[in-house]
């Protein structure tokens, strides 16, 4: 298991190579814009995963890859074939939804083998598979049991399996773990992950949860109020942002407005400059709980004097927000519990600038 | 201590209540079994000695056999076509918005509002307009029009608890529409088709007042039957012959309940 995900890390899906092409896809409920004029490509043998607020429309599109909900304008095309107006039951996709959507009067084994039966599979290919299935997800023992007999993971998986049984040209995955509980969230993403990369299969993963999208996909598309932010790999999403939304987003962060001046150092309204080489006009700084350090000795750049806001012990760590020159940043630092700051302390802290990204206003479209 | 005393003696009366309640429920019924086994020539209660000579006056008595027979049979078909009309009904205004949706959910409802007598008086008069008088359709269509309305409450109560999402996973598993209904939809909402075409049934089956306008051409169901014989004569083949009729509605609602019940199983 651990080398094949080795290999898989090492995995670039070709650009051209797409399942599932939205393009410039819109859906409206009378005047209001669920989706607009969305484009987003999945690539074959990628997890791409939709990430956004409640209510920014990802939910939607992933509805309108499974044919439930009708575009109001724009195609929808799997493996090549326009499929924008076609019915859910002519679509290659397995859905696993977010309440699993089991068939209660069904057996675990009934319920995996249905979409092979719609599919006309011959009996014997149908148990074969069925039991297949099973294996994959480690339930063999569960076939003859119903649905309200098994745990929420035991559930997930078996509407995992029975997504996957007709091999579907990509797997659409609804908020998969928003219903269990913290810990057996944690497990089941690397199953998942795991079950995903041994059958290779393309697919579509939408979360509100950007620690799950951050560790689980090849790619994010980060939505926002209907429409594509910005769509890149993990690091590309998290290390550069485009927008200062995305910024937002994913992972802690402090947005500082300011201008980057000719000699290109960004100073914030507040006053707080920090050195770089930006292109000039005015931008926002990206600074992160990991830009801002406590200061030592041997220190380059600059050092400022911080005064404590809030200070919150997280045992491993504590979130420090400070007030620096009038601007607000958030640092993350281990202190012992005893010599833990109190608001109003006096800290000094560098930040660092070599990966700190700042986003030129033009890119800043919304 | 004291509470517990109290919690007690609540207990005691709730299954006293409720043994009573079931008591007054089933005792016309009970009465009516008891004294159809007399060997007397009157009714009284309680029954003198004990025959089935009564039973054979029945078994003998052309009229009220072939009202049994007229009722069941239309009860039977009365329940089939009122599930059919209700399901299809429920089913559109709980999927479907549509221009008079409203309008059509008051119709459905409307024969609880018009009383029984006047549904009668125009039913009668609108099937001698259309000259059905000699025929079956007028007990059919008025005991449809009666039944409707509770199949379609029913059923309509069940698909509004039914889960949807079921049927969008079904679709996604490429089933087609008749099969999502056939192997999703149907069986999960069984429950509530089980007790509206029970419903259906013993309406039909036990129906007087409706029934009483439009039983002509020979066609004469066994409650009319049953009150016309009892307004010249008063013997204990009355009872012989309800016992006959509650007989016959406890084997209809067995059978439906075996035949849906199996139906869930397949």
């Amino acid at each position: 298991m651990l080398a094949l995900s080795k290999e898989r890390d090492n995995f670039v899906p070709e650009a051209d190579d797409l399942v599932v092409e939205l393009r410039s896809v819109s859906k409206y409920y009378g005047e209001v814009a669920a989706v607009s004029n969305t484009s987003i490509g999945v690539r074959r043998g990628e997890l791409l995963c939709l990430l956004g607020p409640s209510g920014c429309g990802k939910t939607t599109t992933l509805r309108m890859v499974a044919g439930f909900v009708e575009p109001t304008s724009g195609s929808i095309t799997i493996n090549g074939v326009d499929m924008t107006r076609q019915p859910p039951y002519r679509r290659d996709t397995g859905m696993v939804f977010q309440s699993y959507a089991l068939f209660p009067h069904m057996t675990v084994a009934q319920n995996i083998e249905f979409g092979l039966e719609n599919l006309k599979w011959p009996r014997d290919e149908r148990k074969a598979r069925v039991e297949e299935m099973l294996r994959l997800v480690e339930l063999p023992h569960l076939a003859d049991r119903l649905p309200a007999q098994l745990s929420g993971g035991q559930q997930q998986r078996i509407a995992l399996a029975r997504a996957l049984a007709m091999r579907p040209a990509v797997l659409l995955l609804d908020e998969p773990f928003s219903n269990l509980d913290a810990q057996l969230r944690l497990r089941m993403r690397e199953e998942l992950r795991e079950v995903v990369r041994s059958v290779n299969v393309t697919t579509l993963f939408v979360t509100h949860d950007q620690e799950e999208a951050l560790a689980m996909s090849d790619r994010i598309v980060v939505m926002n109020a209907g429409q594509v932010e910005q769509i890149g790999t993990p690091g590309e999403i998290y290390e550069s942002p485009e927008t200062p939304f995305v910024a937002k987003f994913i992972g802690w962060c402090s947005l500082l407005k300011g201008t980057v001046g000719p000699d290109g150092s960004f100073t914030s309204a507040a006053g707080l400059r920090l050195d770089g080489n930006w292109s000039a006009g005015s931008a926002t700084a990206v600074i992160r709980p990991e830009h801002v350090r406590l200061s030592t000795d041997d220190a380059s750049g600059p050092s400022y004097q911080g005064r404590v806001l809030q200070a919150h012990y997280y045992g491993g760590a504590t979130r420090i927000v400070l007030d620096l020159n009038g601007e607000q940043l958030t640092m993350q630092e281990r202190f012992p519990f005893w010599r833990h700051p109190k608001t109003g302390d006096l800290l000094s802290v560098t930040i660092s600038t070599d990966d700190l990204r700042v986003i030129p206003a033009e890119e800043d479209r919304r | 201590m004291r509470a517990d005393l109290i919690d007690r003696l609540m207990a005691v009366s709730g299954t006293l209540i409720r043994a009573l309640v079931y008591l007054m429920l089933a005792s016309p019924a009970i009465l009516v079994v008891l004294s159809s086994f007399t060997s007397s020539d009157t009714m009284n209660f309680p029954p003198m000695g004990f025959s089935l000579r009564w039973y054979k006056v029945a078994f003998a008595n052309e009229l009220f056999m072939a009202a049994l027979w007229t009722s069941t049979y239309v009860a039977v078909l009365v329940a089939i076509v009122a599930l059919l009309v209700g399901f299809a009904g429920a089913f559109a205004m709980n999927r479907f918005s549509f221009r008079g949706k409203a309008f059509l959910q008051g119709l459905a409802f409307s024969p609880l509002v018009v009383p029984a007598v006047v549904l009668g008086i125009g039913l009668l008069q609108l099937f001698a307009w259309l000259d059905l008088t000699q025929t079956m359709y007028p007990l059919l269509l008025g005991h449809l029009v009666l039944t409707i309305p509770y199949v379609v409450r029913t059923i309509l109560a069940s698909l509004t608890l039914h889960d949807q999402q079921l049927e969008q996973a079904a679709m996604n598993l490429r089933a087609t529409p008749f099969r999502v209904i056939r192997r999703i939809t149907l069986p999960l909402i069984m429950p509530g088709l089980l007790s509206a075409s029970i419903f259906a049934f013993v309406t039909s089956f036990g129906n007087v007042t409706v029934s009483s306008f439009l039983t002509y051409g020979g066609h004469v169901t066994l409650p009319v039957q049953i009150f016309a014989y009892v307004d010249t004569s008063y013997d204990p083949l009355v009872a012989a012959v309800s016992s006959l009729m509650i007989v016959v509605t406890l084997v209809v609602i067995l059978t439906i309940e075996r035949l849906i019940g199996a139906e869930r199983l397949a």
